[in-house]
């Protein structure tokens, strides 16, 4: 039941009552349903829950740092850079995660990013999106231009 | 309330079991479909059939949506049926003056998992070299290294070619277009996944969407599945690869259903001709994935509470994705007030649990049950609005 409510006041971006939750007990499991805790902390900006979501998982539900302990912690390093992929973060939440994540490393960006410097040089051309049919088959597949099956 | 209407065009129906054989088995179907169908009569408008890519070429789009409101008779329709030979078709779905239209694959057409079989073969020779040079790295990052790699098949190239003609060509801001989902993991290689048995092969349907300067693919369920789109030409589509649940706007729990009833949810279709008729209307324009995210469409429509802030608890209200969005604004009103009816209960619970002298947890536990148990009825209260307003269990 914890965990549930959890979920809701981190939904509802209620920073008192989440606390006090984790505060109060120690039956909640920090990575429930895939970390989706921290999918809503990290949504809505919110670096006091994260900070006291990785507290509590540090101290309340790993206190002993076991193998257990390890294989938990890669399992939350794996939500973490999937929560913070694609997303625009605070410096105060990188600085809260950063002991879990490497940003200077990590990518976290779309995948026409490294196309950016390019899009002011772009304009729709209707031959580059609809190129002539022997010329399309870029992708290694042949077209053959007739109704044919055993293509595609 | 707009109350739905109760026909609808058997075309559809039809046309989703193009392939089988008889036409007994396609009316058997056809009162099976009934039942899991999810897109609304009024919605999906009509349907022309494609037969192949020199057709598709000489297919006039640039007609706009009115060439898309000829209607295919019943009887074409079952004749089409019997004979698989349409790779392609163009749907359009409309309501009221929004109107969007998909390029879709026939999933039934004939030789499609022998080609698809072969088209696998060169996928993983080339995914399964990249993966050996890839093993030291991340799951994350060796997927997205190999996943431009990942080969389009023809009919995805076809329907790719023809939408983003569509879209330049017209003031529309979205289209629909299938394709193949993809695995989403790198040991997926890329792979399509083709059945061994009677069943046909998955297609997807994801949104395109014109910035002016590029288009965006949005993938509601996972961007995912639908990323190696951009392959096509990276320069102009705009994919994620995010592993970020924030980006995926509508999901189902395992193991659930789509269909039509009230407690079905809702299949890709038509989430994404909901999302393609939020877009259409909406005033501002987003000119990256990122932005479109924060989009007051997305916001609108969404289950995902991280979105939102509207927990559903893994309920399928219907109503949040209606096709008439004064629908949806009345629906996230009832649901906004039933989460803060539950926000105060829990918070109460959790406020006597901390002052009472000697904490008892189970205590606590059956108060919070109990207010969830009370928000879960009002859901399924709003779930059943749904065949309320309809009177027939159909609405959009």
């Amino acid at each position: 039941m914890s965990n549930k409510s959890l979920y809701n006041f981190c939904g509802w971006n209620d920073t008192k009552r989440a606390q006090e939750l984790l505060d109060l007990f120690d039956d909640i499991d920090i990575l429930y349903e895939n970390g989706v805790f921290f999918d809503l902390a990290i949504s809505k900006g919110n670096v006091e829950i994260c900070k006291s979501l990785l507290s509590y998982f540090e101290t309340k539900q790993f206190p002993t740092k076991n193998t257990e302990y390890q294989e938990a912690k890669e399992k939350l390093v794996e939500i973490l850079e999937n929560a913070t992929d694609s997303v625009e973060l605070s410096p105060e939440i990188k600085e809260v995660l950063s002991p879990y994540i490497d940003f200077e490393s990590s990518e976290h960006n779309t995948l026409n990013d490294s196309f950016s410097n390019l899009e002011d040089l772009l304009v729709f051309n209707y031959d580059e999106l609809h190129p002539q049919p022997e010329e399309r088959n870029t992708n290694n597949v042949v077209i053959s231009g007739n109704n044919t099956h055993e293509v595609y | 309330m707009k109350a739905a209407k109760t026909t609808y065009n058997n075309e559809y129906y039809i046309s989703k079991f193009r392939g089988r054989t008889t036409e007994d088995q396609l009316l058997k179907h056809t009162t099976e479909l009934k039942e899991k169908r999810s897109i609304t009569p009024d919605t999906h408008k009509s349907r022309t059939l494609v037969k192949d890519q020199e057709e598709l070429a000489n297919f006039n789009l640039f007609k706009g949506l009115e060439l898309f409101k000829k209607q295919v008779s019943e009887e074409e329709s079952i004749m089409l049926q019997k004979e698989p030979d349409n790779q392609f078709y163009v749907d359009e779905y409309q309501y009221k003056d929004n109107a969007v239209i998909r390029f879709g694959i026939n999933k039934y057409c004939n030789g499609l998992k022998e080609a698809l079989d072969i088209h696998n073969l060169k996928q993983i020779e080339i995914s399964g070299k990249k993966l050996e040079t890839l093993s030291n790295i991340s799951q994350e990052t060796k997927y997205k290294e190999f996943s431009g790699l990942i080969q389009l098949t023809t009919l995805e190239q076809e329907v790719l070619t023809y939408a983003i003609t569509y879209l330049k060509d017209s003031s529309i801001k979205t289209t629909l277009v299938d394709l193949f989902p993809r695995g989403t993991k790198p040991n997926d290689k890329g792979m399509i996944n083709i059945p061994k048995d009677d069943e046909p092969v998955d297609t997807h349907t994801v949104v395109l969407y014109n910035t002016g300067k590029k288009i965006l693919i949005i993938d509601p369920n996972n961007p995912q599945f639908s990323a190696h789109l951009a392959n096509f030409n990276p320069l102009v589509l705009e994919a994620t690869y995010t592993p970020n649940n924030l980006y995926k706007i509508y999901s189902r729990p395992e193991g659930s259903k789509t269909g039509f009833a009230s407690d079905k949810f809702r299949d890709c279709i038509d989430v994404t001709v909901k999302l393609a008729f939020g877009l259409n209307i909406d005033t501002n324009n987003y000119e990256s994935l990122l932005d479109l995210m924060k989009s007051q469409t997305v916001k609108f429509i969404t289950n995902n509470f991280a979105v939102d802030g509207i927990s559903s608890t893994n309920k399928p209200i219907r109503l949040k994705q209606a096709s008439d969005f004064k629908d949806i604004i009345a629906c996230n009103k009832k649901l906004e007030a039933y989460s803060t009816e539950l926000k105060e209960k829990e918070a109460q619970a959790l406020k006597l649990y901390k002052e009472a002298q000697a904490k008892i947890k189970e205590q606590y536990d059956f108060t919070v049950r109990l207010s969830q148990d009370d928000y879960e009825k009002e859901l399924i209260g709003l779930q059943n609005e749904y065949s309320k307003y309809s009177g027939e269990d159909i609405y959009e």
